[in-house]
């Protein structure tokens, strides 16, 4: 009998163990937050010291995960705090009634072409962006002496059949983005003919990110036989970071013509019980202590113009100086049509 | 026979079920229906039949499900008769070795596979049914290789000198005895299948999307969750049709208690299935074999430095230790079902334990995770973030298995050992302990192996859960092979051969108890 009355004390413990977290308001806040949120640890500690606030970060899964449980849980989130909405996901969001409106002071150091794509006004706030673009495996090109293709259109060339391997649109961000990008550089009419040229051309459709850039991809770890990849720009500096042992030179490059922009955003989360604690944390994401740590841990650029870049990302990630780029209203509103013509010619 | 007392203490005992019935309540239907309560709508569920797409998607679902089952039993049979009948050398680690892809990674296998061939593979419906008759062998060797083990032979022996072929004595003899564990193997791989997601995503490609990845992506790439929904009602509905269809409730009982003595004779036959035992052995073993020699090499030669990072190891322990939680929990939950069936002598009792029991490998992990999301979302059920809600998964989706290999050992337990037992002056309690319980040894040290490894390799329903970092081998695996970086695509590789080892290694040491306990009872 005593075992028992034991055991429902440890059950008893863990019950009142979870209940009693949330007691003392706005001395913890939770930040939620996409899996690669990965910043160096310890990261927050600074603002522990400013605020007494201690910061927990929890991982939801990939962005669209991500937002599809804040929506289903708005009014009673996870967290206090949300990481990670981009500009093709945050309409849904807003729509969703994620977020608590709250925009920091800070975006007067911010970027103006980023402050356009936050739409609509005052509901979040900028901390990064980053483009998706074409990747190559330098190696294959220069063992061969061809010269890598230079635009979007060349990828529609003779020379580079079946080198292309794309994510879905229907099921993969960065396949998203560089659709969206086909679309803002063709137009509404010109967009179709340019995919069934790709398709003529041997394009891989593969599902996701993980699949295109690990199995089908030559120029990084795998051994796949596709040299070009829709990826990121900032690919080629992680390739150099997480070199082992280190390597000076990435193995691959960005084409810079074939770039779409992405912004990604944070906001508090509706239901938040510590708003006014959020509000400090918000503002700490984007102030110049946490943006700095951005580059080279989440390899995505930093909204704050007073960052200063480090060497290796700023000779290495691509700068696109006139990214492809789309209004989050109207992505919101076209995705389904598009995707569903883009499946009919590349797909079926 | 009237005995004055009871003589089984268990017969007909539903109340067997209660444990795991609150534990699927709470767990499984209760997070399910409030999700799709949440969201589902009519124009939704009838939009599956009448969308073109959606209906196309269904049929390829449907058909691919059906010869992917219909293969891997075709292969899997013969492998079972060989893994349990045959002895010959490594017998024990080949069937260790059929449990490997239960762990690995789909997109694991796929890195191993291209850095073999130098031609990019093409997507599509075959290299789909290849994976899964590759993933399910394991659940075929196991569930038919049980029962195999325990068929007299002294029937087929007879028939084959009243001048039987062999495929006539496999068809009026064998089959027969056989059929209840072959219909229960063929309905867990068809509800795998049915519902795959990974090797989907991977092999058969855009093109060709499946109920699951369709479920995925309604949920978290469109938003559109009362769609998401529709599909897993239609999912639920379409699986338990084909169980209810499938369903047999009489089984024919064995005289034979003991393991019969695996057969060495050295003829054609032998050398055949231990030829066939080897290609599944080498199917399994190839990918390891590159994914382990890949894992000691980096672009500068051989190093050990992707299998030293702490992170791995952290999440390894966490692994096990959840595996275990999950494992002792499936157990209890789990026998308790399998032994409230295996004595009822109600068959709709048994019908309704069985499907319910079921009901976390039909449901779409997609419905479960959201559900534990909205399920455990305030007070006193605040537990959203919590790690032993992960090993509340893992049992879950562990459970299944557990029934289907204790319910029939169970049930072939001979009433007259009990009474035998009862009047040489055991009390009812002894009699089971004696009894029931020395039978049920063997296949619940099989059940704990299978439960343990299914929770290592399991990246569905959990890996939706929100947490505070990569708490599992497997989460860690997904979140490494997200990002670009030869390091972690490295680490990502190393971390999978661990969760290759460690299954090998479990397996292995179960094989070694059970096979002792077989040396014991034939001596």
């Amino acid at each position: 009998m005593k075992k028992y009355i034991v055991i429902l004390f440890c059950v008893a413990a863990v019950f009142s163990g979870c209940a009693g977290s949330n007691e003392v308001e706005t001395k913890k806040l939770t930040l939620l937050a996409y899996d690669s949120f990965l910043p160096t640890e310890g990261i927050f500690n600074e603002f522990t010291k400013e605020t007494g606030i201690t910061v927990e970060v929890i991982l939801g899964g990939d962005t669209g995960q991500l937002i599809s449980k804040a929506i289903l849980t708005s009014g009673n989130p996870e967290g206090d705090v949300l990481w990670g909405v981009d500009n093709t996901f945050l309409t849904r969001a807003i729509k969703g009634e994620v977020f608590s409106s709250y925009t920091s002071p800070l975006t007067k150091n911010m970027a103006a072409d980023v402050i356009e794509l936050t739409q609509p006004k005052g509901v979040v706030t900028p901390v990064d962006t980053g483009d998706v673009c074409i990747n190559y495996d330098k190696k294959w090109f220069s063992q061969r002496n061809i010269s890598p293709p230079k635009s979007l259109e060349d990828l529609a060339l003779p020379a580079y059949k079946d080198l292309l391997v794309v994510q879905n649109p229907a099921s993969s961000s960065p396949g998203l983005a560089f659709l969206l990008s086909t679309i803002a550089a063709f137009g509404e009419d010109g967009w179709q003919s340019y995919w069934k040229k790709l398709r003529t051309n041997g394009v891989k459709v593969v599902d996701g990110w993980t699949e295109a850039y690990t199995i089908e991809f030559s120029g990084s770890s795998g051994k796949g036989t596709r040299p070009l990849v829709v990826s990121y720009a900032s690919s080629p500096p992680a390739e150099v970071v997480y070199s082992e042992p280190p390597v000076s030179e990435p193995p691959t490059a960005v084409i810079d013509t074939t770039c779409f922009h992405q912004v990604e955003f944070a906001g508090i989360l509706r239901g938040s019980k510590n708003e006014k604690a959020a509000q400090l944390l918000i503002d700490y994401l984007a102030d110049t202590t946490f943006q700095s740590d951005l580059p080279l841990t989440l390899f995505v650029n930093p909204v704050n113009k007073n960052v200063v870049l480090p060497e290796v990302f700023t000779s290495f990630a691509a700068q696109p100086t006139k990214p492809y780029t789309m209004d989050p209203a109207t992505t919101e509103e076209n995705r389904a049509t598009w995707v569903d013509t883009w499946s009919s010619i590349a797909l079926r | 026979m009237t005995a004055p007392h009871r003589v089984h203490i268990f017969k007909n005992a539903p109340w067997l079920f209660l444990p795991g019935f609150i534990f699927l309540s709470v767990f499984v239907m209760w997070p399910t229906l409030v999700v799709l309560l949440e969201s589902i709508d009519q124009s939704s569920l009838l939009r599956v039949i009448s969308d073109s797409q959606l209906r196309q998607m269904l049929w390829f679902t449907t058909w691919q499900a059906v010869i992917s089952t219909i293969a891997t039993l075709a292969i899997g049979i013969p492998a079972a008769l060989a893994l349990s009948r045959y002895s010959f050398r490594a017998r024990q680690i080949i069937r260790a070795l059929t449990f490997v892809p239960f762990v690995l990674p789909t997109v694991v296998v796929g890195i191993a596979f291209s850095s073999l061939s130098t031609a990019s593979y093409q997507s599509g419906p075959t290299p789909l049914i290849l994976a899964h008759i590759y993933l399910n062998i394991a659940v075929v060797v196991r569930v038919v290789g049980s029962r195999w083990e325990k068929l007299p032979t002294a029937f087929n022996d007879n028939a084959a000198l009243l001048g039987a072929t062999p495929f006539t004595n496999f068809r009026t003899i064998t089959f027969p005895l056989l059929r209840n564990s072959i219909i229960g193997a063929g309905s867990i791989v068809f509800i795998f299948c049915f519902s795959t997601y990974g090797a989907a995503r991977v092999l058969a490609g855009p093109r060709f999307p499946t109920i699951e990845t369709e479920i995925y992506r309604y949920a978290f790439f469109l938003g559109n969750m009362p769609q998401a929904s529709a599909l897993v009602v239609w999912q639920l509905f379409i699986i338990l049709l084909v169980l209810a269809l499938t369903h047999r409730q009489k089984s024919i009982s064995l005289a034979q208690q003991n393991l019969m003595p695996l057969s060495s004779e050295r003829n054609i036959k032998r050398v055949f299935f231990s030829v066939a035992a080897t290609l599944i052995a080498v199917g399994t073993l190839l990918p390891i074999a590159i994914l382990f020699a890949d894992s000691l090499q980096s672009s500068q030669g051989f190093t050990f430095s992707y299998w030293a990072t702490s992170d791995m190891w952290t999440s390894f322990f966490t692994s096990l230790g959840i595996a275990l939680f999950a494992a002792v929990m499936a157990l209890l939950f789990g026998t308790g079902s399998a032994l409230a069936i295996a004595y009822s002598t109600r068959t709709r009792f048994h019908m309704f334990v069985q499907a319910l029991t079921s009901l976390p490998i039909i449901i779409s992990a997609v419905a479960l995770g959201l559900g534990y999301l909205l399920a455990f979302r305030s007070e006193p059920v605040n537990w959203r973030g919590s790690l032993w809600l992960i090993a509340v998964v893992h049992c879950a989706v562990a459970l299944p298995f557990v029934v289907r290999i204790i319910t029939p050992a169970a049930r072939e337990i001979q009433p007259e050992l009990r009474e035998n037992a009862l009047l040489l002056g055991a009390s009812p309690w002894e009699a089971w302990k004696s009894i029931d319980l020395r039978f049920l040894l063997r296949p619940l040290a099989i059940s704990a192996s299978f439960a343990f490894t299914i929770s290592l390799g399991e990246f569905g329903a959990s890996s939706l859960l929100t947490r505070h970092g990569n708490e599992t081998l497997a989460m860690r695996i997904g979140q490494l092979l997200s990002r670009p970086g030869e390091q972690l695509q490295k680490q990502a590789i190393a971390s999978a051969c661990l969760l290759a080892f460690s299954c090998i290694a479990i397996t292995l040491i179960v094989e070694y108890v059970v096979q002792f306990n077989r040396k014991k009872r034939t001596q």
